[in-house]
Protein backbone atom coordinates (compact mmCIF):
# COMPACT_ATOMS: atom_id res chain seq x y z
CA UNK A 1 0.00 0.00 0.00
CA UNK A 2 1.07 3.94 -0.64
CA UNK A 3 2.95 4.78 2.39
CA UNK A 4 0.81 7.77 2.90
CA UNK A 5 -2.33 5.90 2.47
CA UNK A 6 -1.18 3.51 5.35
CA UNK A 7 -0.94 6.72 7.28
CA UNK A 8 -3.90 7.77 6.81
CA UNK A 9 -5.85 4.57 7.73
CA UNK A 10 -3.26 4.32 11.29
CA UNK A 11 -4.72 7.62 12.13
CA UNK A 12 -8.72 6.86 10.94
CA UNK A 13 -8.29 3.60 13.55
CA UNK A 14 -7.60 6.28 16.20
CA UNK A 15 -10.16 6.01 18.88
CA UNK A 16 -11.45 9.62 18.76
CA UNK A 17 -11.71 9.25 14.68
CA UNK A 18 -13.85 5.90 15.09
CA UNK A 19 -16.76 8.33 15.21
CA UNK A 20 -18.47 11.02 12.77
CA UNK A 21 -16.68 14.48 14.04
CA UNK A 22 -19.51 16.42 13.81
CA UNK A 23 -22.84 13.87 14.52
CA UNK A 24 -20.84 10.99 15.94
CA UNK A 25 -22.08 8.17 13.74
CA UNK A 26 -19.85 5.19 13.64
CA UNK A 27 -16.97 4.36 11.32
CA UNK A 28 -16.80 7.21 9.31
CA UNK A 29 -15.44 6.91 5.80
CA UNK A 30 -14.51 10.55 4.77
CA UNK A 31 -12.70 13.14 5.38
CA UNK A 32 -11.99 17.00 5.24
CA UNK A 33 -8.52 17.71 4.85
CA UNK A 34 -9.23 21.23 4.97
CA UNK A 35 -10.31 21.26 8.79
CA UNK A 36 -8.32 17.37 9.46
CA UNK A 37 -11.82 15.82 10.65
CA UNK A 38 -13.06 12.43 9.64
CA UNK A 39 -16.82 12.30 8.87
CA UNK A 40 -19.66 10.44 7.89
CA UNK A 41 -21.25 10.07 4.37
CA UNK A 42 -24.61 12.27 5.90
CA UNK A 43 -22.29 15.13 7.22
CA UNK A 44 -20.30 15.16 4.57
CA UNK A 45 -22.80 16.84 2.57
CA UNK A 46 -22.85 19.37 4.79
CA UNK A 47 -19.26 20.43 4.47
CA UNK A 48 -19.15 19.64 0.50
CA UNK A 49 -22.20 22.86 0.92
CA UNK A 50 -19.52 25.25 2.82
CA UNK A 51 -17.56 24.93 -1.06
CA UNK A 52 -15.57 22.17 -2.09
CA UNK A 53 -12.79 24.27 -3.99
CA UNK A 54 -11.15 27.58 -4.26
CA UNK A 55 -8.81 25.97 -1.36
CA UNK A 56 -8.64 22.90 -0.17
CA UNK A 57 -5.74 24.11 1.66
CA UNK A 58 -4.71 25.23 4.69
CA UNK A 59 -4.70 28.84 5.52
CA UNK A 60 -2.83 31.42 7.57
CA UNK A 61 -4.43 33.94 9.44
CA UNK A 62 -3.45 37.59 8.98
CA UNK A 63 -1.86 39.40 11.57
CA UNK A 64 -5.21 41.55 11.94
CA UNK A 65 -5.64 38.13 13.47
CA UNK A 66 -9.35 38.35 12.19
CA UNK A 67 -9.44 38.00 8.56
CA UNK A 68 -8.13 34.11 7.35
CA UNK A 69 -5.74 34.34 4.43
CA UNK A 70 -5.46 31.43 1.93
CA UNK A 71 -2.11 29.78 1.06
CA UNK A 72 -1.18 32.00 -1.55
CA UNK A 73 -1.58 35.02 0.68
CA UNK A 74 0.50 33.90 2.92
CA UNK A 75 3.03 33.40 0.23
CA UNK A 76 2.42 36.95 -0.71
CA UNK A 77 0.72 36.55 -4.00
CA UNK A 78 -2.76 37.97 -3.79
CA UNK A 79 -4.18 37.31 -6.86
CA UNK A 80 -5.60 34.15 -5.67
CA UNK A 81 -9.54 34.64 -5.38
CA UNK A 82 -12.13 36.52 -4.58
CA UNK A 83 -11.85 35.93 -0.73
CA UNK A 84 -9.36 36.00 1.98
CA UNK A 85 -7.64 39.41 1.26
CA UNK A 86 -7.01 41.26 4.33
CA UNK A 87 -8.39 44.74 4.67
CA UNK A 88 -8.43 44.66 8.10
CA UNK A 89 -10.87 43.06 10.77
CA UNK A 90 -13.40 45.06 9.33
CA UNK A 91 -13.86 42.75 6.28
CA UNK A 92 -14.43 39.60 7.77
CA UNK A 93 -16.91 37.83 5.85
CA UNK A 94 -20.28 36.70 7.44
CA UNK A 95 -20.28 33.80 9.36
CA UNK A 96 -18.93 31.69 12.02
CA UNK A 97 -15.91 33.27 13.49
CA UNK A 98 -12.72 31.97 12.74
CA UNK A 99 -10.73 30.22 15.10
CA UNK A 100 -7.16 30.11 15.11
CA UNK A 101 -5.54 26.61 16.09
CA UNK A 102 -3.22 27.10 19.42
CA UNK A 103 0.48 26.68 18.09
CA UNK A 104 0.99 23.78 20.41
CA UNK A 105 -1.05 21.72 17.72
CA UNK A 106 0.74 22.77 15.36
CA UNK A 107 4.35 21.70 14.26
CA UNK A 108 5.20 24.09 11.60
CA UNK A 109 4.82 27.17 9.53
CA UNK A 110 2.05 30.24 10.73
CA UNK A 111 -0.66 29.45 12.93
CA UNK A 112 -3.07 26.49 11.30
CA UNK A 113 -6.44 27.79 10.23
CA UNK A 114 -9.16 26.94 8.90
CA UNK A 115 -10.69 27.84 5.34
CA UNK A 116 -14.24 28.81 4.78
CA UNK A 117 -14.24 26.59 1.69
CA UNK A 118 -14.21 22.97 2.59
CA UNK A 119 -13.16 19.54 0.54
CA UNK A 120 -14.14 16.42 1.33
CA UNK A 121 -12.61 13.00 0.41
CA UNK A 122 -13.35 9.71 1.07
CA UNK A 123 -10.60 7.64 2.56
CA UNK A 124 -11.46 4.65 -0.08
CA UNK A 125 -13.08 6.30 -2.72
CA UNK A 126 -10.34 9.18 -3.30
CA UNK A 127 -6.89 9.96 -4.24
CA UNK A 128 -5.51 11.99 -1.57
CA UNK A 129 -2.22 13.62 -1.95
CA UNK A 130 0.50 13.85 0.13
CA UNK A 131 -0.24 17.06 1.00
CA UNK A 132 -3.43 16.28 2.33
CA UNK A 133 -2.44 13.44 4.66
CA UNK A 134 0.00 15.58 5.75
CA UNK A 135 -2.56 18.15 6.92
CA UNK A 136 -4.48 15.57 8.87
CA UNK A 137 -1.69 13.69 10.43
CA UNK A 138 -1.09 17.31 11.55
CA UNK A 139 -3.71 18.21 12.73
CA UNK A 140 -4.06 14.74 15.08
CA UNK A 141 -7.54 13.31 14.62
CA UNK A 142 -11.01 14.38 15.81
CA UNK A 143 -10.28 15.52 19.22
CA UNK A 144 -7.64 17.93 18.56
CA UNK A 145 -9.90 18.98 15.94
CA UNK A 146 -13.14 19.62 18.09
CA UNK A 147 -10.71 20.72 20.89
CA UNK A 148 -10.85 23.97 18.57
CA UNK A 149 -13.82 24.20 16.62
CA UNK A 150 -16.27 23.06 19.39
CA UNK A 151 -14.47 25.01 21.89
CA UNK A 152 -17.50 27.57 22.07
CA UNK A 153 -20.20 25.13 21.28
CA UNK A 154 -23.09 25.39 23.94
CA UNK A 155 -24.43 21.69 24.91
CA UNK A 156 -27.29 20.33 23.70
CA UNK A 157 -26.48 21.82 19.55
CA UNK A 158 -24.61 18.83 18.24
CA UNK A 159 -26.63 17.15 16.12
CA UNK A 160 -26.45 13.16 16.76
CA UNK A 161 -26.28 10.15 14.03
CA UNK A 162 -29.99 10.59 13.50
CA UNK A 163 -30.33 14.54 12.87
CA UNK A 164 -31.78 15.37 9.63
CA UNK A 165 -29.54 17.19 6.91
CA UNK A 166 -30.93 19.85 7.27
CA UNK A 167 -29.86 20.21 11.07
CA UNK A 168 -26.76 18.38 10.01
CA UNK A 169 -26.05 21.57 7.16
CA UNK A 170 -26.79 24.30 10.02
CA UNK A 171 -24.78 22.57 12.32
CA UNK A 172 -21.50 22.38 10.30
CA UNK A 173 -22.17 25.88 8.74
CA UNK B 1 -50.83 -4.05 -29.36
CA UNK B 2 -50.96 -1.00 -26.24
CA UNK B 3 -47.44 -0.69 -27.50
CA UNK B 4 -47.76 -0.32 -30.88
CA UNK B 5 -50.91 2.26 -30.61
CA UNK B 6 -48.29 4.27 -27.88
CA UNK B 7 -45.69 4.62 -30.71
CA UNK B 8 -48.13 5.27 -33.23
CA UNK B 9 -49.64 7.88 -31.05
CA UNK B 10 -46.05 9.51 -29.69
CA UNK B 11 -44.34 9.60 -33.28
CA UNK B 12 -47.76 10.92 -34.33
CA UNK B 13 -47.35 14.00 -31.70
CA UNK B 14 -43.74 13.95 -31.87
CA UNK B 15 -43.18 12.49 -28.46
CA UNK B 16 -39.63 11.00 -28.28
CA UNK B 17 -37.17 9.63 -25.83
CA UNK B 18 -33.65 10.90 -24.94
CA UNK B 19 -31.41 8.55 -22.86
CA UNK B 20 -28.73 11.08 -21.08
CA UNK B 21 -26.04 10.49 -18.83
CA UNK B 22 -24.50 12.89 -16.72
CA UNK B 23 -20.95 13.20 -15.47
CA UNK B 24 -17.97 15.61 -13.82
CA UNK B 25 -15.60 15.75 -11.39
CA UNK B 26 -16.79 14.96 -7.70
CA UNK B 27 -18.98 18.10 -6.05
CA UNK B 28 -19.86 19.78 -9.88
CA UNK B 29 -23.19 19.52 -8.86
CA UNK B 30 -24.61 16.58 -10.86
CA UNK B 31 -27.00 14.97 -8.17
CA UNK B 32 -28.37 19.09 -7.30
CA UNK B 33 -28.98 19.55 -11.04
CA UNK B 34 -30.79 16.04 -11.49
CA UNK B 35 -33.22 16.52 -8.62
CA UNK B 36 -33.40 20.42 -9.65
CA UNK B 37 -34.67 18.74 -13.04
CA UNK B 38 -36.57 16.13 -11.99
CA UNK B 39 -38.55 17.86 -8.51
CA UNK B 40 -37.83 21.61 -9.01
CA UNK B 41 -36.03 21.45 -5.76
CA UNK B 42 -32.59 21.76 -4.23
CA UNK B 43 -32.27 18.85 -2.12
CA UNK B 44 -29.00 18.92 0.17
CA UNK B 45 -27.02 15.80 -1.29
CA UNK B 46 -24.58 13.82 -0.03
CA UNK B 47 -21.39 12.34 -2.49
CA UNK B 48 -23.01 9.86 -5.06
CA UNK B 49 -22.01 6.32 -4.45
CA UNK B 50 -22.97 4.45 -7.30
CA UNK B 51 -25.70 6.78 -9.54
CA UNK B 52 -29.24 8.32 -9.46
CA UNK B 53 -31.48 7.78 -12.48
CA UNK B 54 -34.54 10.14 -12.68
CA UNK B 55 -36.83 10.50 -15.83
CA UNK B 56 -37.27 14.03 -16.93
CA UNK B 57 -40.20 15.27 -19.18
CA UNK B 58 -39.40 18.12 -20.82
CA UNK B 59 -41.79 19.70 -23.88
CA UNK B 60 -42.51 16.32 -25.67
CA UNK B 61 -39.04 14.78 -24.66
CA UNK B 62 -38.77 12.12 -21.89
CA UNK B 63 -35.37 12.35 -20.63
CA UNK B 64 -33.69 9.57 -18.97
CA UNK B 65 -31.10 11.29 -16.70
CA UNK B 66 -28.03 8.84 -15.34
CA UNK B 67 -26.22 10.77 -12.50
CA UNK B 68 -23.28 8.53 -11.79
CA UNK B 69 -20.70 9.35 -9.06
CA UNK B 70 -18.16 11.60 -9.74
CA UNK B 71 -15.09 10.37 -6.92
CA UNK B 72 -11.79 9.89 -8.55
CA UNK B 73 -12.22 6.13 -8.19
CA UNK B 74 -15.59 5.61 -9.07
CA UNK B 75 -14.78 7.43 -12.66
CA UNK B 76 -13.54 4.28 -14.73
CA UNK B 77 -17.18 2.74 -13.64
CA UNK B 78 -18.62 5.57 -15.93
CA UNK B 79 -18.04 4.44 -19.62
CA UNK B 80 -20.22 1.51 -18.39
CA UNK B 81 -23.33 3.78 -18.81
CA UNK B 82 -21.76 4.95 -22.20
CA UNK B 83 -23.81 1.93 -24.31
CA UNK B 84 -27.00 3.61 -25.77
CA UNK B 85 -26.74 6.82 -25.01
CA UNK B 86 -27.74 9.81 -26.51
CA UNK B 87 -26.30 12.71 -24.94
CA UNK B 88 -24.15 13.68 -22.96
CA UNK B 89 -23.98 16.16 -20.03
CA UNK B 90 -21.21 17.41 -18.63
CA UNK B 91 -21.23 19.41 -15.50
CA UNK B 92 -17.87 21.35 -14.66
CA UNK B 93 -17.65 23.23 -11.48
CA UNK B 94 -16.95 26.82 -12.87
CA UNK B 95 -15.37 27.66 -9.53
CA UNK B 96 -12.68 24.98 -9.73
CA UNK B 97 -9.81 26.33 -11.38
CA UNK B 98 -7.44 24.01 -9.58
CA UNK B 99 -8.89 21.37 -11.17
CA UNK B 100 -10.09 22.39 -14.82
CA UNK B 101 -7.08 20.44 -16.33
CA UNK B 102 -8.18 17.22 -14.61
CA UNK B 103 -11.88 18.25 -15.71
CA UNK B 104 -10.75 18.06 -19.35
CA UNK B 105 -8.73 15.06 -18.99
CA UNK B 106 -11.75 12.92 -17.89
CA UNK B 107 -14.29 14.85 -20.56
CA UNK B 108 -11.64 13.86 -23.35
CA UNK B 109 -11.54 10.10 -22.25
CA UNK B 110 -15.53 10.32 -22.48
CA UNK B 111 -16.11 12.05 -25.73
CA UNK B 112 -13.40 9.95 -27.14
CA UNK B 113 -14.43 6.44 -25.97
CA UNK B 114 -16.56 4.47 -29.35
CA UNK B 115 -19.59 4.01 -27.53
CA UNK B 116 -19.63 7.95 -27.18
CA UNK B 117 -19.02 9.39 -30.22
CA UNK B 118 -21.95 9.79 -31.63
CA UNK B 119 -23.46 11.14 -28.89
CA UNK B 120 -24.16 15.04 -28.35
CA UNK B 121 -22.70 16.81 -26.11
CA UNK B 122 -23.55 19.59 -23.32
CA UNK B 123 -21.43 21.08 -20.82
CA UNK B 124 -23.43 22.83 -17.91
CA UNK B 125 -20.45 25.65 -16.69
CA UNK B 126 -22.58 25.55 -12.83
CA UNK B 127 -22.21 27.33 -9.92
CA UNK B 128 -22.00 30.65 -12.28
CA UNK B 129 -23.67 32.23 -9.15
CA UNK B 130 -20.14 32.27 -7.14
CA UNK B 131 -18.36 35.55 -7.63
CA UNK B 132 -14.54 34.28 -9.42
CA UNK B 133 -16.58 31.68 -11.56
CA UNK B 134 -14.40 30.69 -14.86
CA UNK B 135 -16.84 31.79 -17.43
CA UNK B 136 -18.56 29.65 -19.90
CA UNK B 137 -16.27 30.65 -22.64
CA UNK B 138 -12.85 30.10 -19.92
CA UNK B 139 -14.68 26.67 -19.00
CA UNK B 140 -15.01 26.20 -22.88
CA UNK B 141 -11.03 27.02 -23.28
CA UNK B 142 -10.40 24.99 -20.47
CA UNK B 143 -12.14 21.62 -21.77
CA UNK B 144 -10.89 22.57 -25.43
CA UNK B 145 -14.40 22.02 -26.74
CA UNK B 146 -13.25 24.18 -29.78
CA UNK B 147 -10.86 22.06 -30.81
CA UNK B 148 -13.30 19.09 -31.43
CA UNK B 149 -14.25 18.08 -34.72
CA UNK B 150 -17.58 16.55 -35.89
CA UNK B 151 -19.15 16.96 -32.57
CA UNK B 152 -22.36 18.52 -31.44
CA UNK B 153 -22.17 20.70 -28.75
CA UNK B 154 -23.41 23.40 -26.68
CA UNK B 155 -22.19 25.21 -23.49
CA UNK B 156 -24.35 26.75 -21.05
CA UNK B 157 -23.58 28.65 -17.84
CA UNK B 158 -25.77 27.76 -14.84
CA UNK B 159 -26.76 27.49 -11.48
CA UNK B 160 -28.19 24.91 -10.46
CA UNK B 161 -29.38 26.15 -7.19
CA UNK B 162 -31.63 28.77 -8.85
CA UNK B 163 -32.13 26.32 -11.41
CA UNK B 164 -31.21 29.23 -14.35
CA UNK B 165 -29.48 27.90 -17.55
CA UNK B 166 -30.72 23.87 -17.03
CA UNK B 167 -33.96 23.52 -19.15
CA UNK B 168 -32.26 26.04 -22.19
CA UNK B 169 -29.88 23.17 -21.95
CA UNK B 170 -32.54 20.61 -22.00
CA UNK B 171 -33.79 22.88 -25.25
CA UNK B 172 -30.97 22.70 -27.03
CA UNK B 173 -30.69 18.84 -26.35
CA UNK B 174 -34.07 18.22 -27.40
CA UNK B 175 -34.03 20.22 -30.35
CA UNK B 176 -30.26 19.04 -31.79
CA UNK B 177 -32.08 14.74 -31.15
CA UNK B 178 -34.91 16.22 -32.90
CA UNK B 179 -32.86 17.30 -35.97
CA UNK B 180 -30.37 14.31 -35.63
CA UNK B 181 -33.73 12.20 -36.10
CA UNK B 182 -34.74 14.28 -38.83
CA UNK B 183 -31.70 13.85 -40.66
CA UNK B 184 -31.54 9.97 -40.27
CA UNK B 185 -35.05 9.53 -41.04
CA UNK B 186 -34.57 11.60 -44.53
CA UNK B 187 -31.54 9.52 -45.47
CA UNK B 188 -34.36 6.01 -46.08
Amino acid sequence: MHAGKKKLKDLLQQSDNRTCADCGAHDPKWASPTIGVFICLKCCGGHRLLGPNISKRRAGVCVCGMTRLGRREVAGDNGAGPRGRCAGPSSEPAGPRPVPIPRSLTSRGPLLFFDWNCNVLSVTIDEWTDEEIDAMIEVGGNSSANAIYEAHVPDGVKPGPDASSEQRTKYIR
Amino acid sequence: MGQVFRKLFDAFFGNSEMRVVMLGLDAAGKTTILYKLHIGEVLSTVPTIGFNVEKVQYKNVMFTVWDVGGQEKLRPLWRHYFNDTNGLIYVVDSLDRERISKAKAEFQTIINDPFMLNCVILVFANKQDMKGAMTPMEVCEGLGLFELKNRKWHIQGTCALKGDGLYEGLDWLASTLKDMKAASTSSF
